[in-house]
């Protein structure tokens, strides 16, 4: 299963973009990230779940997930709208990638 | 060349006092200019008396902060650590949160007359520790929120500090309130870049104003602070040089343009409020620059008198270079070195604003009077202070 996670916006505005693949972490990390998306209940989520709301430097959220049946799934987010699962699995992800990148 | 009559710069005791009573602190401002600015009241030190008491004393209730902990969740505001009058905690997020938003505060109040960000003393929350390993800071439209940066990975990890460190993201976000009881500008695209560009040129102000520090001084950095050393860059923004303020493998490089020939066409940050922001920025800090002396007191009146009576939320860069060039003339006069500096400062950034019309074949104009530093024609100066310096809605 691939995650992809885009964040952006944010008082720095500076764009992140990370990705995994389960099969190549950990199983303890993958496990927390598929308990995650379950309790999301992720590929019924609707695709934009951005919260109208007033405010400035909110983070924005692009989260896609391909499982190994190849159903393909993207949802969009803010910092008002995001689940609380979705925040966990992002933060993972971005924070993830970021010291992969550094190799 | 016509001299002209003195009388026509008098502004009439009686409309001075009316605008002291009624008028607006920027009209009040504008009344005390026009005397002392006027040759005819120089040394006539009874006048002045006055009138600058009643023109800049701030209508102040006082500042009223609230600090809550949000534990590292994100449910707000959290937990009530401090209040407006408590000594400090101990804990850095908390006690910089308090004097940040104090010092933001103060400048408003101050220098602009402005009682809190809705001027009518709202109370100033702010909440610390929100969440864990979060890489901001925000407003949500109702407070202040800050997160601790990277400080839970070891410290060779860390990119990011809290984000409460540096005094002008504290004002940065501070501002955004203000913004949003005063022109509302939209958070999408150049109103949105306005949006943030009003937070940075606020939040500079602010430390600068704390540091006691020139235009000339500062180093027209946002959030300086943030970064840690493993990160090869110097701040988030730069004013004075947008595009320059980091350049690093993780982070990438500063996307900030600083002229309208490399403006940023993107649907990320919601159509680049954080990207073009450089362009404001830069038009601001060469307003300042030019000025010289202390930003806040010639560029930060004028830019702030545009943020609360002359834009509105779908305001452009072209409006806010119209409202502050018009601002300038009517605060400091026609034709005044802080109107020259303000075309400058858009100027520089690819933004023309006040060039003279090319008279077009025809019937001959007929001629208008043209004011002088601090001194208006007569009907404009008896008749239209209220109405020139008008805010922009009633309220
Ligand atoms: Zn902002």
């Amino acid at each position: 299963m691939r995650i992809h996670v885009v964040r952006s916006g944010g008082f720095s505005g500076i764009r992140m973009e990370g990705e995994v693949d389960t099969g190549r972490l950990p199983e303890s990390v993958a496990e927390e990230l598929r308990t995650l998306l379950t309790e999301a209940n992720f590929f019924a989520l609707p695709s934009d779940l951005t919260t109208l709301t007033r405010g400035a430097d909110q983070f924005n959220y692009e989260v896609t997930v391909e499982d190994d049946s190849g159903q393909v799934h993207t949802v969009t987010t803010n910092e008002a709208g995001i689940p609380p699962e979705l925040r966990a699995l992002a933060h993972t992800v971005l924070r993830g990638s970021r010291t992969q990148s550094d190799e | 060349m016509h001299t002209r009559h003195p009388i026509e710069c008098i502004v009439p005791p009686y409309v001075l006092r009316s605008i002291q009573a009624n008028g607006t602190p920027a009209q009040q401002v504008w009344a005390m200019r026009t005397l002392t600015n006027s040759a005819q009241f120089r040394g006539q030190r009874q006048v002045l008396a006055e009138i600058a008491p009643l023109a800049l004393a701030p209508r102040v209730v006082g500042k009223r902060r609230m600090i809550y902990d949000a534990e590292h969740g994100f449910i707000l505001p959290g937990r009530l650590v401090r209040s407006e009058g408590d000594p400090p905690t101990g804990d850095p997020a908390v006690d910089e949160a308090y004097d940040g938003s104090g010092h933001t505060y103060d400048l408003f109040s101050e220098i602009f007359g402005r009682d809190s960000i809705d001027g009518r003393g709202l109370q100033l929350d702010s909440t610390v520790h929100y969440q864990s390993s979060y890489d901001n800071a925000f407003w949500n439209g109702q407070q202040m929120v800050y997160g601790d940066g990277d400080e839970d990975l070891p410290p060779a990890e860390r990119l990011f500090n809290r984000f409460t460190l540096s005094l002008d993201v504290i004002g940065h976000e501070l501002t955004h309130g203000v913004t949003q009881y005063e022109a509302r500008l939209v958070y999408w695209n150049q109103p949105g870049a306005l949006n943030e560009s009003f937070s940075d040129v606020f939040g500079i102000l602010t430390r600068q104003r704390a540091l006691n520090q020139t235009a000339a001084e500062s180093d027209w950095l946002i959030g300086a602070e943030l970064l840690t050393s493993n990160v090869n860059g110097k701040a988030i923004r730069s004013m004075a040089e947008p595009g320059t303020a980091y350049n690093d493998p993780i982070l990438g490089r500063d996307p900030q343009p600083g002229h309208m020939n490399d403006y940023v066409n993107t649907f990320d940050d919601n159509g680049g409020v954080h990207i073009n922001s450089g362009i404001p920025n830069r038009a601001f800090y060469i307003t300042a620059r030019e000025l010289g002396g202390f930003a806040w007191e010639r560029a930060g009146q004028i830019w702030y008198y545009a943020l609360r009576d002359r834009l509105q939320p779908q305001s452009n860069f072209q409006d806010a270079a119209t409202a502050t060039y018009e601002l300038a003339g009517e605060l400091y006069g026609s034709g005044s070195l802080e109107q020259q500096a303000v075309r400058t400062g858009w100027a520089e950034v690819g933004i023309t604003v006040g060039e003279v019309p090319q008279p077009e074949p025809g019937p001959v104009p007929i001629p208008q009077p043209v004011p002088g530093k601090g001194c208006l024609p007569v009907a404009a100066s008896v008749l239209d202070p209220v109405l020139r310096l008008g805010r922009r809605r009633s309220s």
